[in-house]
């Protein structure tokens, strides 16, 4: 979630969206939208991360951090299911939501009531992050298997329609995020334990690039960059890829040219692109931190401490102003949710949220 | 109607026939109005199963929602007397139905499995297709086993058995028969059942197993001629009384997962994230002294990296614990190997972590020189893990085994074999050095597997001495206990059950001496069941249970408050049980 093509599309399909939700509340009349603040209205915006130790995705109010409701995503009652990431339609009528333990699922929720109306098992060791097409018909979500560091993996292909798996891909090894460009023509992998950027064509599944993330990777296996999740610039022109364990970020052309390197904090997890491409933020495990990078001048421009423990997840609001971060936690205190301001670079609210908060995902509000 | 042949002699056909009423029900609860109704159905509305006895039907969204995911719950085969059939299973596939949109069908097929053990007579089997855990559409089945003709009998005499016998006694009868020359009759093609039928369980090899008190006729028919018996079921008279709280040792801010009793020291793991004012995730072994047995005493608190402590195992001779972890910060999940020469505060040998090992450790087994680890996923890469720890500072991965399917949840190491719960795949034994296969703990190599279809192997327990494995479903409810009996290794079967509504059984301890089982059953409590003798049909119709506890009663399993039982031990003459909500409870048990 978060990458530009998202921002883009949700965008463009809030209007669309907005109707289509009330077109399906209308289908029965005791399922309409009650209007704004209401958890079944479908007209708010609205934040959602996912709780990896209470196995639950928590639908929050991105105005101030209110829990407005509980998923629950329960695959194994009294075993950890682990709920990891979650992501939304670019129609806006559904979001999904990977559980990456025990028997990894993928799950669909309509957006109007967060009615659970699928859920599929992957074959996969682990269920990540949650690519979809902009026309939303098909989902990549790649097998973030690291139990055989070297060994290629799957990226699984679900179609969106009947939930069914319609490929599993051998791509690389330690795929994390598989996320689609804004044409929807291709698919970029980013490969952590390989150190490799794959492309693949969105529809044949064919190969169409293979790069490493830089001159210093490292083998298969012994990764020293870690590419874990990527973003789409919203011209399609640039892929921007965060190196975990080199604690940076680095723009590629789609044919593997390094446009860029820009340091950010420690360990950057998940990133996002700004609407207009003008910025790229990090959600930093590392040091606790967001940072945010001016993808023209290929600098750091601010780095915030966000007072919370392991940033992971991070989703922008339909502007760009707003980043919503979602932080894990440790053992020993609670996940949280951050917003930042930034324009102003602060902290607009941070509220605990869940345990071993890993994914997070924004909903657009309706415009007037 | 066609006949069916149920073994390659011929000596016994059945004659199957399943017919499916389909019928639909909707989710209109008038007080959740914001639920869209769902529709489903199965058509045909009725099937026969042939010599394949395999059938494929069609679920449908009739209504105007997307459902999903939808699942197919096969409820049991029950005979004519409604007592469930120990070993017949109507497996379906997908066993789970991603999603249905509206107007949008999907093919089941439906494969009904009867082993030779059932008896003639008519059965049910339901199925439902749930949706959200509430059933949206069911299928009553019916199917019917008849004997062949086989050639005339003049007289038929029943033999065996015994004119009485307490309940869940199993008798076994024999029938002699003579045509009209008066010759005898070699392997008649006799049809057992009994009257009443709800009374007990006959099986087709001449065993009936009395449930109700009063008297039963056991009734042998073939070729025409019929012998009548009549047993008089008394009560099983099985030992009672109850369990008295010896003492609790509240743990509040993180809930309370394994646990093992090791002379006069308890060891305690934690799990999952409590949300709590100032609730803990599970990072921590708790090791108490439980010398004074009523005042036990907190001695020592292991903290690792971890959000789960699922499992804690001592070995034999006390002087090594293995804890197990997952969900780390530095997402290097493994085990922690302890030193317990001083057991009330015990030295961390070594955390051993691997990628092998990467997606979690939920649970371990000690043998020895080798622990038994329980790797966390549904690939290849996951399921067992052999691990040398003759040198505990330097543990080595010896071997692995993964059986395919679904995920390995747990693992008990025996007389040389090894017992995966291996959840929707079913009980795999491996021989680790017992010798029937050839096997090594560096070497394990499959024994045989049962699969129960629709139930999920959490755990197992197996008793040498009865042949017997106990197995747990910790999902489905009515919970339900299985009885597989491994007499014949490479052949497991399933004998028994033992069901109780409203939640499902967790771990399992039992009392071999006595033939007593202890079921941790979660908001249940614990129930003591005696399994002696030989076991067959419904242990719950049986008058098996001893004694039950629920030691905290109301609120909810895995919440602030309420009975959320984990496991228990039987220790020096009581039940330490751990609960996830409420941390040890010891009981003493009064029979």
């Amino acid at each position: 979630m978060g990458s530009s093509a998202d921002v883009l599309r949700r965008g463009a399909w809030t209007t669309i969206a907005v109707l289509g939700a009330l077109a399906a509340g209308c289908s029965n009349d005791s399922s309409q939208p009650n209007g704004p603040g209401d958890p079944d209205s479908g007209s708010d915006s609205r934040l959602y991360v996912t709780s990896g130790f209470t196995d639950e995705v928590l639908r929050m109010d991105p105005s101030d951090g209110a829990i407005v409701s509980r998923i629950p995503t329960e695959r194994r009652r009294d075993e950890v299911d682990e709920p990891h990431a979650v992501a939304i339609s670019p129609d806006g009528r559904y979001w999904y939501a990977t559980v990456a333990h025990g028997e990894p699922t993928l799950w669909k929720y309509e957006m109007v009531g967060d009615r659970l109306v699928g859920r599929v098992t992957l074959p996969a060791a682990g269920a990540a992050r949650i690519g979809i097409t902009p026309d939303g018909s098909r989902a990549f979500v790649p097998d973030y298997d690291r139990s055989q560091p070297g060994v290629p993996s799957r990226v699984s292909v679900v179609d969106l329609a009947d939930l069914s798996v319609v490929a599993t891909p051998v791509v690389c090894s330690g795929p994390h995020h598989a996320e689609v460009d804004p044409a929807g023509d291709l698919v970029a992998v980013a490969c952590s334990l390989s150190d490799e950027i794959v492309l693949l064509d969105a529809w044949t599944l064919e190969e169409r690039g293979r790069f490493a993330a830089g001159p210093e990777a490292g083998p298969p296996g012994k990764p020293v960059l870690k590419p874990l999740n990527l973003a789409w610039s919203p011209d399609g022109e640039v892929i921007w890829v965060g190196l975990h364990l080199a604690g940076t970020v680095r723009a590629f052309r789609p044919n593997g040219e390094i446009v860029g390197t820009v340091a950010v904090g420690s360990r950057p997890a998940q990133i996002a692109i700004t609407p207009d491409g003008a910025t790229l933020v990090t959600a930093n495990r590392g040091d606790a931190s967001l940072s945010m990078v001016d993808t023209n001048a290929l600098t750091e421009t601010a780095r915030i401490p966000l007072g919370a423990e392991h940033p992971h997840g991070i989703a922008l609001d339909e502007l760009g102003l707003r980043a919503f971060v979602s932080c894990e936690g440790t053992p020993e205190t609670s996940g949280r949710a951050v917003a930042v301001d930034l324009e102003a670079g602060s902290i607009l609210w941070s509220v605990e949220a869940g345990a071993y908060t890993l994914g997070a995902a924004y909903a657009p509000v309706e415009p007037d | 109607m066609k006949l069916i042949s149920r073994s390659p002699a011929g000596l016994i056909a059945a004659l199957a026939m399943v017919s499916l009423g389909a019928c639909s029900s909707s989710s209109d609860d008038p007080n959740q109005p914001a639920e869209p109704t769902i529709q489903l159905a199965f058509t045909p509305t009725s099937v026969s199963f042939g010599e394949d006895r395999s059938r494929a039907v069609e679920l449908r969204n009739t209504g105007d929602e997307a459902a999903g995911p939808v699942e197919l719950v096969v409820l049991g085969v029950t005979d004519g007397g409604g007592n469930a059939v120990p070993g017949a299973s109507l497996s379906v596939s997908p066993s789970e139905v991603a999603t249905l949109n509206a107007g949008v069908s999907r093919a089941v097929t439906l494969t009904l499995d009867i082993p030779g053990s059932v008896g003639t007579g008519d059965y049910e089997v339901d199925l439902e297709a749930r949706v959200g855990g509430e059933a949206a559409a069911s299928l009553g089945s019916t199917f019917t086993v008849v004997q062949d003709n086989g050639p005339v009998i003049e007289t038929l005499e029943i033999s065996g058995g015994a004119p009485q016998a307490r309940q869940g006694e199993v008798l076994s009868f024999s029938a002699s028969a003579t045509d009209d020359q008066g010759q005898p009759v070699n392997d008649p093609m006799v049809a057992w059942r009994a009257e009443p039928a709800f009374s007990g369980l006959t099986t087709a090899d001449g065993e009936y197993v009395g449930y109700s008190v009063g008297t039963a006729r056991i009734i042998a028919e073939a070729g025409g001629a019929a012998d009548t018996v009549e047993v008089d079921v008394t009560s099983r008279d099985a030992p009672s009384g109850s369990f008295q709280v010896a003492w609790h040792e509240p743990v509040e801010l993180r809930y309370t997962s394994d646990h093992w009793e090791h002379g006069d020291v308890a060891y305690t793991g934690t799990w999952g994230c409590r949300a709590v004012a100032g609730g803990q995730c599970g990072n921590t072994l708790y090791v108490w002294d439980i010398t004074v047995r009523d005042a036990p005493v907190l001695t020592d608190s292991i903290r690792v990296d971890a959000r789960v402590v699922n499992d804690v195992k001592v070995r034999a001779d006390g002087t090594l614990a293995i804890i197990t972890h997952e969900s780390s910060n530095d997402g290097l999940n493994g085990i922690t190997l302890l030193d317990l020469a001083d057991p009330l505060q015990p030295t961390i040998i070594t955390r051993f972590t691997a990628p092998d090992l990467s997606p979690g450790v939920h649970n371990v087994w000690i043998e020895g020189d080798y622990a038994y680890l329980v790797v966390d996923g549904s690939v290849p890469s996951s399921g067992l893990r052999v691990l040398d720890i003759s040198d505990p500072a330097s543990p080595l991965i010896v071997a692995s085994f993964y059986g395919g399917g679904s995920f390995l949840h747990d693992v008990y190491v025996r007389d040389g074999l090894a017992f995966l719960s291996h959840w929707s795949t079913g009980l795999i034994i491996l021989d680790v050095g017992n010798g029937v296969a050839g096997g090594s703990p560096t070497n394990p190599v499959e024994v045989s597997r049962i699969a129960v279809p629709g139930y999920d192997v959490h755990n197992a327990w197996y008793w040498p001495d009865s042949g017997y494995v106990f197995l747990g479903d910790e999902i489905a409810v009515p919970g339900r206990v299985l009885v597989v009996d491994v007499n014949d290794l490479s052949a497991p079967r399933q004998v028994a059950s033992f069901t109780l509504a409203g939640a499902a059984p967790h771990n399992f301890w039992v009392d071999e001496a006595a033939g007593i089982a202890y079921f941790s059953w979660y908001e249940n409590g614990i129930h003591a069941v005696d399994v002696s003798g030989r076991l067959l049909g419904e242990l719950d119709k049986q008058a098996r249970q001893i004694a039950s506890i629920q030691y905290h009663v109301g609120g909810a399993c895995i919440a602030l408050s309420g009975t959320c039982s984990w496991a228990p031990q039987l220790h020096d003459g009581l039940i330490y049980v751990s609960d996830l909500n409420s941390g040890l409870w010891v009981l003493q048990p009064t029979f």
